[in-house]
C-alpha cells in the first residue's frame, strides 16, 4: 500500500532537500572562498507492482517507475567574484579545484581555496583561522613580510629595507576526485579516501595555475540561479503533494466501492 | 453484468498504473536526463464473434473487452539543455546515449553528471566509469575540453573520444538504477548527436502536461468506478427483485 504513496513521496522529499541546499547555498552567499553545493538526483528503477487479474484481462506483470532518490550534494568548483583588496598577502588560487596544504593546531592537515596569511608569534605564516602554511615558511628575523608572487614565491623586505628575498614558496595541492573532499567549515577541506592521492606542484607551472594575491574570492553562490532554483523547487514540490492527494483520492474510491 | 464489473475494475486498474506513472515523472522533473515514462493504455484484444446457427457460424462484427495496461514507453525526446558552467557536466544533443560500464554490463544513459574517481577515470555521479571508444576514459590532471563530437582534449592533445550510441526508435529501454537504461538492441556510434561540456540535460518531464494527464486519469478512474457501482446496483436488483413471487 505504502509503495503506491511512493513515487509522490519521494518527489516532495527530493525537493524538501533541494530546498535545503539551496537554504544552505543563500546563507553562505557572502562566504568567502565557499562554492555552491547542488543536490543530486536519480531516478529509482522501475519495480513491478500490479499483477492483478480481472476476470479475463491479466494486467501485468507491469513495471512502473518507482519515484526518485537523492544520490548526494555536488560541489560547484568554478572561481567565485573575485575583489580586489590591495593586500598582498590576501591569496586566492585562479584553478578552481586546485588548493594548499595548513595544518591545524591538532596537527591535521587540511586544504584551503583562498585566504589571508599573517604572522604567528614565532614569525611563522599562518592563516586567519590560526592555520599554518605547508610546507611551513618562517619569517627571518627582522624582515618584512613584502609580496607573493604569481608562481607562489613568498618574498620578504631585508631589514635595511633595500631588497627583497624568497623565503618561501606556495605549493598548490590538487584531488583526482575534488568532490570527494571533505567540507570542513571555516574555508577548510579535508582530504579522504574517495578523493584520491593528491598530487603537488608548483603555481604556474606546466597544468598549474598561477596564485592570486591581493584579491579575495568572493562566495560563488550566484543569487538569482538561487532564487530561480528555489521557486522551481517549491513549484515542483507542489506538484508532488498535488499527485500525493490524487493517488490518496483514487485508493479512497477504490474503499468506497463497497458501501 | 458481471463482464461489466471486470471491464471497469479493468480500467480502474489501468487508470491507477497510469497515474503511478504520471507520479514517478513529477518525482523526477528534476532528475537530469531522466525521460519521462509514457503510459499506454489500449483497448484489450478484441474479439471476433461468431454467431452459431444451424452449424453455420454467421460473423456479426467485432467486441472489445477491457482495457489493458502495456509496459510504460521511454520518452525519448530531447530535455533543455542547462547551462552550469561544471567543465565534467556534459549533455547530449541528439539522439544518442553515453555509454556506461557497470557490474551488470553496458548500461546507456543521458544522465551527464561526471565526475573524475580516485584513480582518474571519467565515471558518473554514482562511480561507474564511462566508456569511451576504447574503454574507460582515463584523464590527465589539469583541465579538459570536450568537443562537440565527444573527443576529449587535455591541452593540445586528444585523450579520447567518448562512444556515443544509437538506438534504432523501437528499442525498448528498460530504466535502471542511477539514472541508465539497459536494452538488448544494438547501439550504433551516432554520427549526428553532438556534446556540450558545461551543461546537464534537463528531465523531458512537461509540468503542465503531467499534471492536464493527472486530472484526466483521475476522471476516468472515477468513471470506472462510478460504472462498476452501477452495474452492481443492476446486478443486486435483479438477484434480489427477478423471480420474487409478491405475496400481496
Amino acid at each position: 500500500m505504502e509503495a503506491l504513496y511512493f513515487p509522490a513521496v519521494s518527489g516532495a522529499r527530493a525537493q524538501q532537500v533541494r530546498l535545503d541546499t539551496i537554504a544552505h547555498n543563500l546563507a553562505n552567499l557572502e562566504t568567502d572562498g565557499f562554492k555552491a553545493v547542488r543536490a543530486e538526483f536519480a531516478a529509482v528503477p522501475p519495480q513491478q507492482y500490479l499483477v492483478a487479474r480481472a476476470g479475463e484481462a491479466v494486467l501485468g506483470p507491469v513495471r512502473v517507475g518507482a519515484g526518485v532518490e537523492v544520490i548526494g550534494t555536488t560541489r560547484q568548483y568554478t572561481l567565485g567574484p573575485i575583489e580586489v583588496t590591495g593586500d598582498p598577502f590576501d591569496l586566492t588560487l585562479s584553478g578552481p579545484d586546485t588548493f594548499v596544504a595548513t595544518q591545524l593546531a591538532d596537527g591535521t592537515i587540511a586544504y584551503r581555496r583562498s585566504g589571508r596569511l599573517s604572522l604567528d608569534g614565532a614569525g611563522r605564516l599562518i592563516f586567519e583561522d590560526g592555520s599554518l602554511l605547508q610546507p611551513p615558511v618562517t619569517l627571518p628575523a627582522g624582515t618584512q613580510l613584502d609580496r607573493i608572487a604569481p608562481d607562489g614565491t613568498i618574498y620578504a623586505r631585508t631589514a635595511d629595507g633595500t631588497g627583497t628575498q624568497a623565503i618561501g614558496q606556495i605549493q598548490l595541492v590538487r584531488f583526482p576526485n575534488p568532490q570527494g573532499l571533505l567540507a570542513a567549515g571555516q574555508g577548510r577541506w579535508l582530504a579522504t579516501e574517495a578523493a584520491g592521492q593528491p598530487e603537488t606542484g608548483i603555481p604556474g607551472e606546466a597544468t598549474w595555475p598561477p596564485v592570486l594575491s591581493g584579491v579575495r574570492e568572493h562566495s560563488n553562490v550566484d543569487l538569482v540561479d538561487q532564487m530561480t532554483q528555489l521557486i522551481m523547487a517549491q513549484r515542483a514540490y507542489t506538484a508532488n503533494l498535488r499527485a500525493l492527494q490524487t493517488i490518496d483520492e483514487l485508493i479512497e474510491i477504490a474503499t468506497r466501492l463497497r458501501q | 453484468m458481471i463482464r461489466t464489473i471486470y471491464e471497469a475494475a479493468a480500467g480502474m486498474m489501468a487508470q491507477f498504473a497510469r497515474q503511478l506513472t504520471l507520479s514517478t515523472n513529477l518525482a523526477n522533473i528534476d532528475t537530469p536526463g531522466y525521460k519521462q515514462q509514457e503510459s499506454t493504455i489500449r483497448d484489450f484484444q478484441q474479439m471476433f464473434l461468431l454467431r452459431l446457427a444451424n452449424g453455420q457460424a454467421n460473423p456479426v462484427g467485432t467486441l472489445s473487452t477491457a482495457v489493458r495496461w502495456d509496459q510504460p514507453r521511454v520518452d525519448t525526446r530531447q530535455g533543455a539543455l542547462v547551462e552550469t558552467g561544471r567543465p565534467l557536466d556534459l549533455a547530449i544533443a541528439g539522439n544518442a546515449f553515453f555509454a556506461v560500464q557497470t557490474p551488470d554490463g553496458v548500461e546507456y544513459t543521458r544522465d551527464g553528471r561526471f565526475q573524475i574517481d580516485a584513480q582518474r577515470r571519467l565515471v558518473t555521479a554514482d562511480g561507474y566509469p564511462v566508456l569511451g571508444e576504447q574503454g574507460p576514459l582515463v584523464l590527465p590532471p589539469g583541465d579538459i575540453w570536450v568537443e562537440p563530437d565527444g573527443t576529449i582534449l587535455a591541452g593540445d592533445q586528444a585523450i579520447g573520444r567518448l562512444l556515443l550510441l544509437e538506438f534504432p526508435p523501437d528499442a525498448e529501454l528498460t530504466l535502471v538504477a542511477g539514472n541508465r537504461y539497459r536494452t538488448d538492441a544494438q547501439g550504433v556510434p551516432s554520427q549526428t548527436a553532438g556534446v556540450s561540456q558545461g551543461f546537464i540535460e534537463a528531465s523531458n518531464v512537461d509540468l503542465t502536461q503531467t499534471l492536464t494527464d493527472m486530472l484526466a486519469a483521475t476522471r476516468s478512474y472515477q468513471l470506472a468506478a462510478r460504472t462498476l457501482q452501477l452495474a452492481d446496483e443492476t446486478l443486486r436488483l435483479a438477484v434480489n427483485s427477478v423471480g420474487r413471487i409478491s405475496q400481496g
